[in-house]
């Protein structure tokens, strides 16, 4: 694209793409030059542009509102200011779209020849519109930065401060200021300047071996000149430098001066985060207070992974995975106290624990599932139990639950013949408290203990449920009441005044609609699957969903997730702890778009759930 | 469509196109007349921006125009020059953020006007206070090349104050400044203010004013 340079440049127009994604991304030229092809239009509200009859362009609103329709006069999307569309690809996916404007409507159509060029020209662009927005999502959902222990910057895992001493200092005073600091290297400095190292190694092979004086000089001993590391340098780069220099301590410099070293223990213990060697160390724990000082290393531990590149996803697993060691360290600690349980049980966990969906901050969820044949006394030693395991729970930072769903409540520490007589009593009357209580319920996992005990109810609550229309839309009902936050035009509906003005909480309003959704379809289906996404999964494999449905809600709930993490993530960056309220004003557009088009998501199928079941209501 | 008001006008470009000193004011005022509907024809929409408010006194300092055909306004065809003032600016710098030594970049009234006038062949043109730029452009035609431009005019200030009198509104103060009658057909505000911006507010403005007459043709 070649500008003239007697063409003018359209302040006001280019100022107005810049806002719009994707063009802000565009060199500035590029955004002159697009300016200038742009062809305005205003259509009255009520106008319908088809791709029939109108010609190819994308269409972007410049004001006003437009309300894309299939075929079949189902509503696809709502556009507003900034928002663009292209009639004629949207009909590739499904026929017959039409275009209506739903206000007075100026539109910046930008003609096919200008369109296809910028978009053969720049990627980003391209795949910014290379379908519709299901798509999009889906690359939101899939991207996935490159990421592992290797790639994190070595800054997070140097000992600065060094022990430095003089290249004067005797054999004997090294080894002693190297046992003290409990460090196996040292640095040799005359004042700032870095002469050489001296390690464990040297003083065996170069010191005792030698049968070297104990009073002389660590500048006799000391490897000279050694290599360093500059600071911003990532683990990948040190671990290449040990490997190829057979070495395992490396000066770490910033600006030519020396600030830290790195050691080949520091990057084994840079592990120490990695989960699985967490989940080893929580089982080895003796006490509850140890536990507890794990526990509360967990927000860090959120933020290293999030930025890693760990998903959203995948760390749910991981911090389920935590919750799940430390319930079970901790009812093994109780047992050791009250003896051995008189007769089997299965300890439950509920919700997103139940789910394997847990995020930092989390409550706890839980119960307590008892063999028929325990009696009065044996009873109370799971009381004890209840007691133990919920309180060390909550001083491990998983709060006691506001509605009481926890073991230490009567009616969620039953014998299995009780449970299945709840169950029914639930099933039979309907009322909407009830449903909203019981909801949580039907996320159920064995977290210790008898896993039969837990098939067994659960296939009770199935058979209940799957055949028990009123009670589905009872719950249906329940789960149509959170809806997401957008208004029309799809501007985020943000709370008014209060602790949490201009934010919204995006776990009520977006992850729980979605989770009750699949869970909805799972208990009406007979589908055994608690975690959302293979909930979702089995459902499209029933058939009960479309593979498009199905995708879709699985991108969905893992952008939402993905979003929600990373906000977490930055309020732990910022100091504050972990909660679920979102400012949307704080999103990079392009997450904001995401998150509008995965909330669009879960809206339909809200819609379509609503009328599935509006027979029952 | 126009009625007898442009036979008028036909009559006085037919005496002055033989009498005009430049071929592309020749050629503007031999043009024919647009005679079709608002559809069909083509628009181009101008803004002057001048040192002050008399033709007489004052002059030209910027000039931006740009095209509406088919209902669409074609932003390849806006054009913005500068001219190169023969007087110093005065107090209308401070509005227009225009120094001295900036419009001494500018070209020479005598050649930035010939490109308009190849411009406006055939259209009609539409301004946002047509009395005030067309005082301004006929007194630089005239003096520079004997013939004033005799051309079919629109203004959608003046269509606004028709339209507010028609609907028994007292109009209020500054009611019909540009940016006022563009947010009553819901139009965005928009920052920039040179005579190029302008001329797009008002032709963003011109298409407002007649979506109605546009639908059959905006989206062909």
């Amino acid at each position: 694209m070649n500008a003239d340079p007697n063409l003018p440049e359209i302040q006001s127009v280019a100022a107005f793409l810049r806002e719009c994604l994707p063009f802000g991304d565009l060199p500035e030229a590029t955004q002159q030059d697009t300016a200038r092809r742009i062809q305005i239009t205003y259509l009255r509200k009520g106008e319908q542009i088809r791709a029939s009859s109108a010609p190819y362009a994308l269409r972007i609103v410049r004001s006003g509102a437009v309300e894309l329709r299939s075929g079949d006069q189902q509503l696809l999307d709502r556009l507003g200011e900034g928002e663009s569309f292209n009639i004629h690809g949207l009909d590739v996916g499904s026929e017959g779209v039409v275009a209506e404007t739903i206000e007075d409507t100026l539109l910046y159509q930008l003609p096919r020849a200008s369109y296809e060029a910028l978009r053969a020209q720049f990627r980003d662009f391209d795949r910014h519109f290379h379908s519709q927005r299901n798509r999009r999502l889906r690359r939101a959902a899939r991207y996935r930065p490159d990421s592992n222990l290797l790639a994190q910057p070595l800054a997070n895992h140097v000992t600065r401060n060094p022990l430095s001493l003089p290249p004067h200092t005797s054999l004997q005073e090294a080894a002693r200021a190297m046992t003290e600091w409990r460090v196996s290297s040292l640095l040799v400095k005359d004042g700032e300047h870095l002469l050489g190292i001296v390690t464990d190694r040297d003083l065996r092979s170069r010191a005792l071996a030698q049968g070297l004086p104990l009073q002389n000089a660590i500048r006799d001993i000391m490897s000279p000149q050694p290599k360093r590391i500059e600071l911003d340098a990532s683990v990948f780069d040190a671990v290449l430098m040990m490997t190829r220099e057979g070495i395992h301590h490396l000066p770490v410099q910033e600006q030519g001066k020396v600030v830290g070293i790195i050691t080949s223990s520091d990057l084994m213990l840079a592990r120490q985060n990695d989960p699985v060697y967490l989940v080893q160390h929580l089982s080895r724990q003796q006490d509850l207070q140890s536990l507890a000082a794990i526990t509360a290393s967990l927000p860090a531990l959120m933020v290293q992974a999030i930025q890693g590149g760990m998903r959203a996803h995948q760390l749910s697993r991981v911090l389920t995975a935590i919750s799940d060691a430390v319930t079970c360290r901790l009812i093994e600690l109780a047992i050791e106290r009250l003896g051995p349980a008189p007769v089997p049980f299965c300890w439950l966990g509920f919700g997103s624990q139940g789910r394997g969906e847990q995020l930092i901050g989390a409550d706890q969820d839980n119960g307590l599932l008892i063999d028929n044949r325990a009696s009065a006394a044996d009873l109370d030693w799971f009381r004890q139990l209840a007691t133990f395991v919920c309180d060390g729970l909550n001083a491990c930072g998983y709060p006691y639950c506001n509605g009481k769903v926890m073991a230490t409540t009567e009616r969620w520490r039953q014998p299995l013949s009780e449970w299945r007589r709840t169950v029914d009593d639930w099933a039979f009357s309907p009322t909407p408290e009830a449903v909203m209580r019981v909801s949580i319920f039907f996320d159920l996992r064995s977290v210790y203990g008898d896993a039969r005990l837990c098939d067994q109810l659960q296939r009770h609550m199935l058979a209940r449920t799957r055949r028990d229309s009123i009670f589905q839309a009872a719950l249906a009902a329940n789960v149509l009441e959170q809806t997401p936050p957008l208004g029309i035009f799809r501007r985020f509906l943000v709370e008014r005044n209060g602790e949490h003005r201009d934010e919204f909480d995006i776990k009520k309003r977006g992850v729980m609609p979605l989770v009750d959704l699949a869970r909805v379809h799972a208990l009406a289906h007979g589908i055994p699957a608690v975690n959302t996404r293979e909930r979702l999964q089995q459902l499209v494999d029933a058939r009960v969903l479309t593979i498009g449905d199905g995708r879709n809600l699985q991108d969905a709930y893992d952008t939402i997730q993905q979003i929600r993490v990373e906000n977490q993530c930055r309020q732990v960056s910022a100091g504050h702890s972990a909660n679920n309220y979102l400012n949307p004003d704080e999103l990079p557009d392009l997450e904001r778009k995401h998150l509008k088009d995965a909330f669009t998501v879960v809206h339909d199928a809200q819609e379509a759930l609503r009328s599935h079941f509006r027979q029952g209501f | 469509m126009y009625g007898p008001r442009y036979l008028w006008l036909a009559l006085q470009r037919w005496w002055w196109r033989d009498r005009a000193r430049h071929p592309a004011l020749c050629r503007a005022l031999a043009a024919p007349l647009p005679a079709n509907g608002l559809a069909d024809t083509r628009y181009v929409v101008v803004d002057l921006e001048t040192t002050g408010l008399s033709p007489e006194q004052d002059e030209i300092a910027s000039i931006g125009w740009v095209a509406i055909e088919h209902g669409a306004i074609l932003l390849a065809t806006a054009r913005h020059y500068k001219v190169r003032l023969e007087k110093d600016v005065g107090q209308s710098a401070i509005y227009h953020q225009l120094t001295d030594s900036e419009l001494q970049q500018g070209e020479p009234l005598a050649t930035v006007l010939p490109r308009l006038l190849e411009a406006i062949a055939g259209s009609v043109l539409v301004f946002h206070n047509a009395q005030l730029d067309m005082g301004f452009l006929n007194r630089a035609c005239k003096s520079l090349w004997g013939a004033p431009l005799l051309m079919p005019v629109e203004d959608t200030m003046q269509l606004e104050s028709r339209r507010l009198l028609n609907s028994h509104q007292a109009i209020p103060t500054g009611a019909l400044r540009l940016f006022q009658c563009r947010r009553r057909y819901g139009l965005p505000d928009v920052a920039a203010h040179d005579a190029l911006g302008d001329a797009i507010a008002t032709a963003e403005l011109w298409l407002a004013i007649n979506a109605g007459e546009w639908s059959q043709c905006a989206e062909q």
